[in-house]
C-alpha cells in the first residue's frame, strides 16, 4: 500500500513538471497507516484524494460527458478474511447490508437508485466488498447521503438474515479456473483456499446480536473508501461528503496491508491438485503498474509465434483472472515435455528478440486501458480497486475535461515505453514486468500422480 | 445476438423493447405536493451536455452530424438508413433485416483488427447500425463504412440471408399479436416472417440494396475527440466510394429523411363501443393467450410529445405498455397475458383496466416519479453503454420536427415532462387513452388460441372476417 501510494505521488507529479502546470499545493499522504487528518481539496483539483476524520478514504474525479455519477463503496474486506469455523461469512454479511438500517428500509437504498432511474451492483471478492451505483446526477447529494449511512447501525433479525442468506444463495455467478488452494498458495494467504461463497448450517445458526458484532467489525467506515466520479467540481462534491461524515467519531484508518512480497528464482513452486492441469500461476501485485504490466506480457505471449526449434504440437496460452487485490497471471502450457523451460525460453525470447513485441502489446494496453477508463463506473472500481490518486492537478480553461485526463494518466504513466530512445533493451526493467517474468514468483499446478493400476 | 435482434426486428420488438416493466412497481407513499424545485431543476437538467453539432452534407448526398467532445478516447459512429424509398414506399421486414445482417457483418470483419464493436438494430422505418472503438479508429470506421457501403451487387447479402435463417424461431404469442395489431394500425407488419426470408430473389435483394443504402436517404452521426474539420479526409474516405443514385433529388434535412411511415388517417374504431374494432385473431403459436391492443396518436409539439411520454411511464407501473414516438406521431402498445379459462372475463377486463388508468387522475408525485425515473434512466444507460452521444441523438431525431430542433430536443423533452400537470396528463389520457369513450384509433389482436378459445372470444367481441 506504501508503495503504491508512493508511485501515484510520482504518477500525478509527472504531467504538472511536463505540462508546466503550477505546482499543486501537496496534500499529506493518504496512506491506510497515516493518521486520520483534516482533509483539504484544493480549488479547481483534477481529483480529490483524502482520508476523512473518521478513517474513510474518499476519492472524487469529475466527468462532464453525461450528467451521471458513479459511485463505489469499497470495504477493504474479503472472503480471505472468513474465521476458519464460518467460512462464507463475508459474503453473506455484505447481502445483509442491503437488508437496510435505521435510516434506510431493507433494499431502501436500491429501490432510491432505481427509482431514479440508476443502476447497482454488488461484488464480493476475496480482499474486497464493493457498492457500486451508477446514477443520474441529480441523485448525487442522495446518493452521498445512503453511503454516509450504509455501514452504521444496520438493521438486524433473524428475519433479515434469513433473507439475506437467500440472496447469498444465489450468487453463484463467478468462477474461477484456477483451484482455491493454488491462489492462496501464490499469494501466501491461507484465507484464499476456501469457497467463499458457501452457506453453511453454522452461518445459519449465527444470532443477531453476532452477526451485529461481526458487522462492525468487518464493515466499517475506517477500512473503507468512497469513489465518485461526478460532473460536478471535485472540491463542492468533497464539502458534501464531508458534511454527510461529519457526525462519525474520528479515528485512526484500519485497512490492511495485503501486499504479498514477491519471490524470485528460477523454479517455480509446484503444488499436486486436481484439476491444476500444469497451469502456471503469478500472483498480480495489487498496483495499477503491475495489473497493466500483467496484461501486456499476457498479450505477448499470446501473439508470440512457435520458435522454428520447438515441436508443432507446442501451445501457450495465458489469461488473467481478475480480482481486486487477488488478481493471477495463469500460463497454460501443453505439448511440452518441459512446460516449465518452455515458459522460460518464451519469456527469454520476450526479453531479447521479441522485445518490439512486448513494447508494442505496452502502447496497445496502455490505449485499451485509457479507453476503458473514459466511463464513470469503470473509472470508479479501477480508482476503488486500486492505490488511488493523492494529489491533485490544477484545472484550466480549455483544457480537457479532467477525467479524461485522469484516465489517460493511470493508462500511460503506468505503462512507460519499454525500448529506450536510440534502441536497446531496458535498463532498468520496469519492477513489475520483471518480477512477472521470475518463474520462482509462480506456482505450477500439477494433477496428482495416477495410482498404479493393480 | 446481432443475428437473433435482426429477426426480431419487427414492430414487436422494436416497439416493446424500449420500456416494457414486467413487475408492478410498488410506490409506498404517493403525495400530491409539488416536487422540490431544486430537485425539478436537477432533474430537468439531465441532458447530454453536447455543444452544438456540425451538420453537412457530403457530396454524396449524405447528411451528417459531427458531435465533438474535446479529447474523447473514444470515437462512435452511427448511420441510420431510412426503409422508405423516395416513392414513400417501406421494404419488406425480411429485406430490411438482411441488409441490416449484410451491413454489421461485414463491416464487423473490416474493423476486426481495430477492436471495434458493431451494432445493428432495424424496425419496419429504419436501420440503424453503430460503431465504437478507441480515437484512433475513427478513420478506418468511417472508411471501411464506406467500402462496405460502396458495392452495388454485394456477395454478402446471401451469407447474411443464411445467417438469419440458422437463427430464426418461431415468434411467440407477444410478438405476433403486436405485429398484427401494428399491421391494423400502420398498413404493415414490419415483422419478420422466417418462412419469408428465402422469398426475395437475388436481383431483388441486389435491387433493394441500392435503394436501402442510398446516400441520398441516409443520416450519419458521429462522437469523437476530433472536430468535423479535422475530420474530413475521413470523411472524404467514406463519401467517396459510396456512391447513390445520381437522379435521385436529396432531401437536405435529415428529420425528413428518417420520418416514420405513420398514417396520416387512424383506423376510426374504438374497443367495446361504437364504432367497434373487430378483435383479429392472429395464427400462431399455441401457448399462453395473449391481447395486444394499439392505437396511434397526434403529437403536433414537445408538450403532446411529453404528455404521451410520460402517460406510457406512469401506465407502466400498473400495465404493460409501451410507446414509440415518431416526430408527429406514435403508436400506443398494451400487452396482457390472458388466462385460458377466463377468456370472457379476461378481454373486456383489459379493456376496462386501460379505461379506468386513463379516466384516473394521477397525484403530483407519481408524475414526478415517473418522469424522474424516465430521465434518469436515459442518462444512465447512455452511460453505460459507453458514453455513446450518437445514440442519444438518434433518439432527439425522433423528438424534432426539423434539423435545428434536434441538438435541444432531449432537454425540451425534460423540461415539458417535468411541467405536466395532473389535470393536463388526465385531459390527455382520457382523450387518447380511454379505448371506449376516447378519440378513435384503436386496433386489437389476439394470438395463442386454440379452436376453442376463439369461439369463445368470438361470442363475446366482434372478430375481424377471416
Amino acid at each position: 500500500m506504501m508503495l503504491a501510494a508512493a508511485w501515484l505521488a510520482l504518477l500525478l507529479a509527472a504531467p504538472a513538471a511536463a505540462t508546466g502546470a503550477a505546482p499543486v499545493e501537496p496534500t499529506a499522504p493518504a496512506s491506510d497507516d497515516a493518521p486520520a487528518r483534516e482533509p483539504v481539496a484544493s480549488p479547481g483539483a483534477l481529483a480529490v484524494d483524502a482520508v476523512l476524520p473518521c478513517g474513510l478514504r474518499v476519492l472524487i474525479a469529475r466527468d462532464l460527458t453525461l450528467p451521471v455519477v458513479a459511485s463505489v463503496l469499497a470495504v477493504e474486506t474479503g472472503t480471505e478474511d472468513d474465521p476458519k469455523e464460518l467460512p462464507g461469512l463475508v459474503h453473506a454479511l455484505a447481502f445483509h447490508l442491503l437488508e437496510g438500517n435505521r435510516e434506510w428500509s431493507p433494499g431502501g437504498i436500491t429501490r432510491m437508485i432505481h427509482d431514479g432511474g440508476g443502476v447497482t451492483s454488488l461484488a464480493v471478492g476475496a480482499a474486497q466488498v464493493r457498492f457500486e451505483a451508477l446514477a443520474p446526477a441529480s441523485l448525487l447529494e442522495d446518493l452521498i447521503a445512503a453511503e454516509a449511512s450504509r455501514l452504521r447501525a444496520p438493521s438486524v433479525s433473524e428475519a433479515l438474515w434469513k433473507d439475506a442468506l437467500r440472496w447469498a444463495r444465489r450468487d453463484r455467478s463467478r468462477g474461477s479456473n484456477v483451484p482455491p488452494a493454488v491462489r492462496a498458495l501464490a499469494f501466501d494467504v491461507e484465507g484464499l483456499a476456501h469457497d467463499g461463497r458457501v452457506v453453511t448450517p453454522e452461518l445459519e445458526a449465527q444470532s443477531p446480536r453476532a452477526i451485529e458484532a461481526q458487522l462492525a467489525e468487518r464493515f466499517a467506515y475506517d477500512r473503507a473508501s468512497l469513489v465518485l466520479i461526478t460532473p460536478q467540481r471535485p472540491e463542492l462534491v468533497f464539502n458534501l461528503v464531508l458534511a454527510a461524515f461529519s457526525d462519525l467519531p474520528p479515528g485512526p484508518r484500519r485497512s490492511r496491508d495485503r501486499t504479498t512480497p514477491p519471490r524470485t528464482g528460477a523454479v517455480p513452486r509446484e503444488l499436486s491438485i486436481k484439476g491444476g492441469g500444469g497451469a502456471l500461476v503469478w500472483p498480480i501485485a495489487p498496483d495499477p503498474a503491475s495489473q497493466a504490466w500483467a496484461s501486456v506480457l499476457c498479450g505477448a505471449v499470446n501473439r508470440l509465434k512457435r520458435a522454428a526449434s520447438e515441436p508443432t504440437r507446442v501451445r501457450l496460452r495465458c489469461a488473467i483472472e481478475d480480482e481486486p487485490r487477488r488478481a493471477v497471471m495463469v500460463l497454460r502450457p501443453s505439448g511440452s515435455d518441459d512446460p516449465v523451460a518452455l515458459v522460460r525460453q518464451r519469456f527469454e525470447r520476450l526479453r531479447t528478440d521479441e522485445l518490439e513485441l512486448l513494447d508494442k502489446e505496452r502502447a496497445t494496453v496502455a490505449e485499451q486501458l485509457a479507453h476503458e477508463l473514459r466511463t464513470p463506473l469503470s473509472l470508479a472500481r479501477h480508482l476503488a480497486r486500486n492505490a488511488p490518486v493523492r494529489a491533485s492537478e490544477p484545472e484550466t480553461p480549455g483544457e480537457a475535461p479532467p477525467m479524461r485526463a485522469l484516465a489517460e494518466l493511470l493508462a500511460t504513466t503506468a505503462l512507460q515505453p519499454l525500448v529506450p530512445e536510440g534502441g536497446g533493451t531496458p535498463d532498468p526493467w520496469p519492477p513489475a514486468l520483471a518480477s512477472l517474468f521470475e518463474l520462482g514468483g509462480a506456482v505450477r499446478a500439477v494433477e496428482p500422480a495416477k495410482a498404479a493400476p493393480k | 445476438m446481432m443475428r437473433r435482434r435482426a429477426m426480431m426486428l419487427a414492430t414487436s420488438a422494436a416497439l416493446l423493447s424500449a420500456c416494457k416493466r414486467k413487475q408492478r412497481t410498488k410506490v409506498v407513499e404517493v403525495w400530491d405536493d409539488e416536487p422540490v424545485p431544486q430537485l425539478a431543476d436537477a432533474i430537468a437538467a439531465l441532458a447530454p451536455p453536447w455543444p452544438a453539432p456540425t451538420r453537412g452534407i457530403l457530396d454524396n448526398g449524405l447528411v451528417s452530424f459531427w458531435l465533438h467532445e474535446a479529447d474523447s478516447p473514444a470515437a462512435h459512429v452511427r448511420l441510420l438508413l431510412s426503409t422508405r424509398g423516395p416513392d414513400g414506399e417501406t421494404a419488406e421486414p425480411e429485406i430490411v433485416a438482411i441488409v441490416a445482417e449484410t451491413l454489421r457483418f461485414e463491416w464487423q470483419r473490416r474493423l476486426q483488427r481495430h477492436g471495434a464493436a458493431v451494432r445493428s438494430s432495424a424496425g419496419p422505418d429504419r436501420i440503424e447500425i453503430s460503431a465504437s472503438a478507441h480515437a484512433a479508429a475513427l478513420t478506418p470506421m468511417l472508411a471501411q463504412l464506406g467500402s462496405t457501403l460502396a458495392p452495388r451487387s454485394p456477395a454478402g447479402l446471401e451469407g447474411a440471408r443464411e445467417r438469419l435463417l440458422d437463427d430464426a424461431r418461431p415468434p411467440a404469442a407477444l410478438e405476433t399479436a403486436t405485429s398484427a395489431t401494428v399491421l391494423q394500425l400502420l398498413g404493415h407488419a414490419g415483422a419478420v416472417v422466417p418462412e419469408r426470408l428465402r422469398e426475395p430473389s437475388r436481383a431483388k435483394l441486389h435491387e433493394q440494396w441500392q435503394r436501402l443504402v442510398d446516400p441520398a436517404g441516409a443520416v450519419l452521426v458521429a462522437h469523437a475527440g476530433a472536430d468535423a474539420e479535422s475530420a474530413k479526409p475521413a470523411l472524404r474516405k467514406l463519401a467517396d466510394p459510396w456512391r447513390g443514385d445520381a437522379r435521385r433529388e436529396p432531401n437536405r434535412s435529415a428529420v425528413a429523411r428518417l420520418q416514420r411511415a405513420m398514417p396520416s388517417q387512424s383506423t376510426g374504431m374504438r374497443l367495446l363501443s361504437a364504432p367497434a374494432a373487430p378483435l383479429h385473431l392472429a395464427d400462431g403459436p399455441s401457448g399462453t393467450p395473449t391481447l395486444v391492443l394499439g392505437r396511434t396518436i397526434a403529437l403536433p409539439d414537445a408538450k403532446q410529445r411529453a404528455l404521451a411520454r410520460l402517460a406510457q411511464r406512469v401506465a407502466q407501473e400498473e400495465l404493460d405498455a409501451s410507446i414509440v414516438i415518431a416526430g408527429e406521431c406514435a403508436v400506443w402498445i398494451g400487452a396482457a397475458a390472458l388466462s385460458r379459462a377466463q377468456l370472457e372475463r379476461d378481454v373486456p377486463r383489459e379493456v376496462s383496466q386501460l379505461a379506468t388508468f386513463a379516466t384516473t387522475r394521477q397525484p403530483r408525485q407519481r408524475l414526478f416519479q415517473a418522469a424522474q425515473l424516465w430521465l434518469g434512466a436515459r442518462v444512465v444507460e447512455a452511460s453505460s453503454s459507453g458514453e455513446d452521444w450518437t445514440r442519444l441523438f438518434a433518439q432527439a431525431i425522433d423528438l424534432s420536427r426539423s434539423d435545428t430542433e434536434i441538438a435541444g430536443a432531449l432537454a425540451r423533452d425534460a423540461a415539458a415532462m417535468l411541467e405536466t400537470t395532473p389535470e393536463a396528463l388526465e385531459a390527455w389520457t382520457r382523450r387518447w387513452l380511454d379505448p371506449r369513450t376516447g378519440e378513435p384509433g384503436w386496433a386489437w389482436s389476439i394470438a395463442g388460441l386454440d379452436e376453442d378459445g376463439r369461439r369463445r372470444v368470438g361470442r363475446i367481441v366482434p372478430l375481424t372476417p377471416a
